[in-house]
């Protein structure tokens, strides 16, 4: 899962970087801590050492007294964690606290005289280890070592304690940071979201292009899909017009067949003539109903190609209705607002309008009405006319999908099969019903989505 | 009677050239867009058959080359496409009629013959009433000097109210003059007709006077 998404791995990833950073802080901090304290301890034991120095007498026989009076109390009292040596040719002398027993010997001992201390960790007389600082010393004629030792237990106490309380405050900070982290993640990550936003709205209407406002960083990804889209478009349109460029070029030689077939005609071949002229319907029909079916199938592929109103569309279409023999006696009205838009390209929805039009014009008697509706999440386009209608019984019959245009009955049109299939690959359905005025009632509806509130591309023709 | 025929497929200009000839009339054929729209602009013809698809200029071109500089003989598009978008591109572009192909040649010279007979049928007469002008020759409809399209249907209508100098039709006799019968029936259809005349030519064009019917006052003039 951290793996697909790219939020869960860059918060992983700055997680981790955080915890390891942290610790190693953490272990670094408590090193310094403890090396400074120790350091602390070692002047001070340098200071109680010179003082040391200052207290010793060596005896003629080259044996040390320390007159321990001006020294700390701690040295007096047995196993206080503070202890001094002296150690000369002669002898040794030794703190009370150490009751007795001898520091570890050093490898100083009998070294030249020098001027610094020298600072060293032992093992005490007591298990716990000691801080010691050393320095051979002439007193005299003798060369002396001094030792002062004190139990570096309060220093492992100070650095528990320094590392629980930095590792809380470490703690706090890791959660701050991991959430900055997080919010930089999702700032971050807000310009893809936008995208993602974008290219939803690019599905419904595939028109419009992802903006220019995009950080650089994926400027170049948003060019990327604008420009895939443009060629998809592109290529659509190319499709299209490929499968009007073959109707076209198997319609004229179609027409050209049929002036042969009137030729045979007027030569007498009466019989022959029917038959090519028989055959040349179908094949006219059947290229007819491909064509629709290819553009219904094109649809699917891209349930929106473009904007148009249909209000203006259906008035076009009326005109060329006007105009032929059945609409020429025909009032046709349209209530459909001029505002609308919808997201269906023009050329699809001409058919869809066209094919439902003519189909009515030719079956009424005196009127054809378009009403448009919003019906809630829906939106909805009643074509009515005031002819025969078809009988309730037969409807299912002419909308049946797949319905050849000859089974279908060839007196509706380019089949309203046909023009159902196209209505299903926008994404809406074709119902029909009993018209107010007897005649058919055709009724589509479109999701309400389809609706869209953008003026249609400017046409380029 | 001229009509000139403008295809460039020699089989279906031949059929067509063959089939116009016997039904009566003179033939222009011309297979090039360039030389069919010189044609159109130079001689007179009773009609026009426009194939789309030429050579050299196409034919919604040559069509609106024609209209923008006056000339208004009826124009049948032929085309091989036969979508609804460029059936209304043809209209638009200003053709009379459309036949896609492929066709059956009576029905196209039913057409063209529907066509001369609606452009030549009438009287050569001028009828002007307030803001509108009623040209019966051509079936032309002008609002304050622009022509407005109308429909047959609409047309007819205008114009027999536009004669009935001044008096309200009621709605039977518009129903009786449209379609022959007075039926009840069709007051809803003749409502409707009356509302869209109004959106083309005005709504004060045409007053409702209750009870009598329908007055034509052209709007104020």
């Amino acid at each position: 899962m951290i793996a697909r998404s790219l939020r869960l791995r860059l918060i992983a990833f700055a997680a981790i970087a955080i915890a390891i950073a942290l610790w190693a802080a953490w272990h670094v901090m408590g090193r310094l801590f403890e090396r400074y304290t120790e350091q602390r301890m070692a002047i001070t034991l340098t200071h109680q050492g010179n003082a040391l120095i200052a207290a010793t007498r060596i005896s003629a026989d080259g044996r040390p007294k320390v007159d321990a009076s001006d020294l700390e109390a701690r040295f007096r009292r047995r196993a206080s964690g503070l202890y001094w040596e002296v150690i000369s040719p002669g002898g040794a002398a030794r703190s009370p606290s150490l009751g007795g027993a001898a520091l570890s010997a050093s490898t100083a001992h009998r070294a030249k005289p020098i001027a610094a201390w020298r600072e060293t960790e032992i093992p005490g007389p007591y298990e716990t280890d000691l801080i010691l600082v050393e320095r051979p010393v002439r007193i005299g004629a003798f060369t002396v070592l001094v030792r002062i030792g004190e139990d570096d237990e309060p220093i492992d106490r100070a650095r528990a304690s320094f590392a629980h309380e930095m590792g809380m405050f470490l703690l706090a900070l890791g959660i701050a940071l991991a959430l900055a982290a997080w919010v930089q993640v999702e700032l971050g990550l807000l310009p893809l979201r936008k995208v993602r936003r974008e290219l939803a709205t690019m599905e419904r209407h595939p028109d419009r292009r992802l903006g220019d406002s995009h950080p650089r960083e994926i400027d170049r990804l948003v060019r990327a899909i604008n420009a895939l889209a443009d060629a998809r478009d592109e290529d659509l349109v190319r499709a299209r017009r490929r499968a009007a460029d073959l109707a076209h070029a198997l319609k004229t030689p179609l027409a050209a067949l049929a002036a042969q077939s009137r030729l045979a005609r007027a030569a007498g071949a009466g019989e022959a003539a029917d038959a090519i002229d028989q055959t040349l319907a179908s094949a006219g029909a059947a290229l007819e109903a491909e064509m629709a079916r290819a553009r219904a199938a094109a649809n699917r592929g891209s349930p929106t190609v473009g904007v148009s109103r249909p209000g203006e569309l259906i008035e076009s279409l009326f005109a060329v209705l006007e105009r032929t023999e059945a609409g020429a006696n025909l009032v046709f009205d349209s209530d459909v607002p001029a505002t609308w838009s919808i997201a269906i390209d023009g050329e699809t929805l001409a058919e869809i309008f066209g094919n439902l039009l003519d189909n009515a014009a030719r079956h009424a008697r005196r009127i054809v009405e378009v009403r448009a509706a919003t019906d809630p999440a829906i939106i909805r386009f009643d074509i009515a006319d005031d002819g025969p209608g078809i009988p309730a019984d037969k409807r299912e019959i002419v909308l049946r999908r797949g319905m050849r245009l000859d089974e279908a009955g060839s007196g509706h049109g380019l089949g309203l099969s046909i023009v159902a299939d196209l209505i299903d690959a926008t994404g809406g359905t074709l119902t029909l019903g009993d018209a107010p005025a007897g005649g058919l009632l055709a009724t589509i509806r479109w999701p309400e989505a389809i609706l869209t509130t953008e003026p249609p591309p400017a046409s380029s023709g | 009677m001229r009509v000139l025929i403008v295809e460039d497929d020699r089989a279906i200009g031949g059929d067509v050239e063959r089939g116009l000839l016997s039904a009566g009339f003179l033939v222009d054929r011309i297979a090039e867009g360039e030389d069919a729209w010189f044609a159109g602009d130079t001689e007179d013809y009773a009609a026009c058959v426009l194939d789309l698809g030429l050579p050299g200029l196409d034919g919604l071109t040559v069509l609106r080359r024609w209209r923008a500089a006056g000339r208004g003989f009826p124009v049948l598009i032929l085309s091989a496409r036969g979508d609804w978008t460029e059936k209304v591109e043809g209209i638009e572009a200003g053709a009379d009629d459309y036949l896609a192909k492929p066709f059956q040649l009576a029905e196209l010279i039913a057409r063209v013959r529907a066509l001369v007979r609606r452009a030549g049928g009438h009287a050569n007469s001028r009828l002007g009433v307030g803001r509108l002008v009623i040209d019966t020759s051509r079936m032309r409809l002008l609002v304050d000097g622009n022509e407005v399209r109308t429909s047959p249907l609409e047309f007819r209508l205008v114009n027999y109210l536009a004669h009935q100098a001044g008096r309200a039709v009621s709605v039977g006799e518009i129903g009786e003059h449209l379609y022959g019968v007075a039926d009840l029936a069709d007051a809803n259809a003749i409502e409707a007709l009356v509302m869209r005349l109004r959106r083309k030519i005005g709504a004060d064009a045409i007053e409702t006077r209750r009870g009598f019917g329908y007055l034509l006052t052209g709007g104020a003039g």
